[in-house]
């Protein structure tokens, strides 16, 4: 824990897991504690001027006897490390009702006409492709109703890999967990 | 005196009230299960089946002051295995001469599984006890996931009851039925183990590494690239630009995570091998398009859906 609190403070973490961490230090005394000894620590290493010792306390009660003033403010991170940009909460929260909706109707479609892939906006890049790419047909083709090819061991295996690195199946189970990289390519898949 | 009985008396009773309550709770199994995974030692055969395919394979690990040290060897067809020295892996190809070395260059949070993780995973799955059966001649609690979507696989899990290892795993799809299984057929617990014993064999082996660019120091993904919207709940929890090993060319590697699922998309320039088309391995589903003059590739423990949504939300802005 004290590893993933250091790493939330020198912004080593990725957004999702500062969330998480975060929620985890609103409901757990212990995790606060250590981290307000870690910016204590950090503090007296770069020779920050003291406060008193119940600062923190002090603004808490300041900040609890103020009105409440109702204009948020978009809060604005710029990570440390360049990351993908794409604000997938936002965008997730509103469009995912749409994308469970679009996409029972395309696996719907599939089955019945397959031509009309192009409604759902999770495909919205495969319609702009198509219409801009000079082989449009197999574009769709290919995107519709995916070629079952053989699974390739071989050539999955580097992916597989680095995947397993970072699957929390692995947090879950240990080891088991790899037994889908050993296992022997299935005759006839 | 006896204001002090009474004390332990009421200690007891709070005491015992809280242990029915952490065995009455799925999540305190899960928990249990994941670091019961990574801090015993533990040595046993196991079956996989998938499919009409059963194969066993023979599991050590140990926990030790330096770490974790793990192997998995298959036991039958040609002589795959896997080793896992801490953050290294040593992957034995079926040719039993190379053996490919993945060293893990991102801190990561993984192996250790946070309780709120745990705790979210009941937005998309329903979390609940089964009943006490009998696995490699061992005691276990069921505990079942049951997705409340088709975004991911429902999972059957057993623990054994006195040390929480999880002994066997079953997959689920809602339409297909049983998709794939492991489960142990007799384990050893708790006992000593040899260090010689999980230490890769190495010599006379071709070494194959990945070297280069985005190894000795993750780089970030290349500008451009959208992914998205994804399937409810899988967040995108890590974006690194990296070489694979066995390969030379960098690759953008996303991962997205439902806490539990997740999915890898891989994007990188579209080569004569690549294969648009989707296939799959037990669980495991690979979906493979071009984007651009890319390849890009999806693939992870999910249903076929997951990852097709995945690859074709993937898109290409300068």
């Amino acid at each position: 824990m004290s590893e993933q609190l250091s790493a939330l403070i020198d912004g080593e973490l990725t957004e999702a897991e500062a969330v998480r961490l975060i929620r985890a230090l609103k409901s757990n005394d212990q995790f606060r504690q250590t981290w307000n000894m870690f910016h204590l620590v950090g503090d007296a290493l770069r020779k920050a001027p003291q406060v008193s010792a119940d600062f923190s306390a002090k603004v808490a009660r300041q900040l609890a006897s103020e009105p409440t003033v109702l204009a948020p403010q978009q809060h604005q991170s710029t990570p440390p490390a360049p990351r993908f940009a794409l604000p997938i909460a936002a965008s997730m929260a509103a469009l995912s009702l749409v994308g469970v909706l679009a996409w029972q109707m395309v696996q719907l479609n599939q089955r019945a006409a397959p031509a009309s892939l192009a409604l759902a906006p999770a495909s919205a890049s495969q319609v702009a492709q198509a219409t801009t790419d000079k082989n449009p047909p197999m574009q769709i083709a290919s995107a519709q109703m995916p070629n079952r090819v053989k699974f390739s061991k071989a050539a999955s295996n580097p992916y597989l890999l680095a995947h397993q690195e970072f699957s929390p199946a692995y947090a879950m189970e240990g080891i088991p967990a790899y037994v889908r990289m050993v296992s022997e390519e299935q005759a006839g898949n | 005196m006896k204001q002090a009985l009474f004390a332990w008396l009421l200690l007891f009773v709070a005491a015992s009230t809280y242990a029915a309550d952490a065995q009455d709770d799925p999540l305190v199994w899960l928990q249990h299960m994941a670091n019961a995974a990574h801090q015993l030692n533990y040595s046993g055969n196991f079956i996989y089946q998938h499919g009409h395919q059963v194969e066993s394979s023979r599991i050590t690990h140990l926990t030790d002051a330096n770490g974790e040290h793990e192997k998995l060897v298959a036991l039958d067809g040609s002589p795959r295995q896997i080793y896992r020295d801490n953050d290294e892996v040593y992957c034995f190809l079926p040719d039993n001469k190379t053996v490919v070395v993945d060293k893990h260059r991102v801190k990561k949070s993984f192996p250790a599984l946070l309780p709120q993780q745990i705790a979210d995973l009941k937005e998309y799955y329903e979390v609940k006890l089964g009943g006490q059966e009998r696995v490699a001649g061992r005691d276990c609690q069921v505990i079942l996931l049951t997705p409340k979507d088709e975004y991911r696989y429902g999972h059957h899990l057993w623990a054994d009851t006195k040390t929480g290892l999880l002994l066997k795993a079953s997959t689920w799809n809602g339409k297909q039925g049983l998709v794939d299984q492991f489960a142990f057929t007799d384990i050893k617990i708790g006992m000593p183990i040899d260090r010689k014993q999980v230490r890769p064999v190495l010599r006379g082996k071709k070494l194959v590494q990945s070297t280069g660019e985005g190894n000795t120091q993750p780089l970030p993904i290349d500008a451009g690239w959208k992914i998205g919207p994804t399937p409810p709940g899988f967040e995108k929890i890590m974006a690194v630009k990296r070489v694979l090993p066995g390969t030379n060319v960098p690759v953008n590697h996303i991962v997205f995570s439902d806490g539990l699922a997740a999915a890898s998309v891989f994007i990188e320039p579209a080569s004569d091998k690549t294969t648009p088309g989707l296939s799959h391995q037990g669980a495991m589903h690979v979906y493979t398009r071009k984007v651009a003059d890319y390849q890009v590739k999806v693939l992870g423990e999910v249903p076929s859906a997951t990852v097709m949504q995945i690859g074709d939300s993937v898109s290409f802005r300068k």
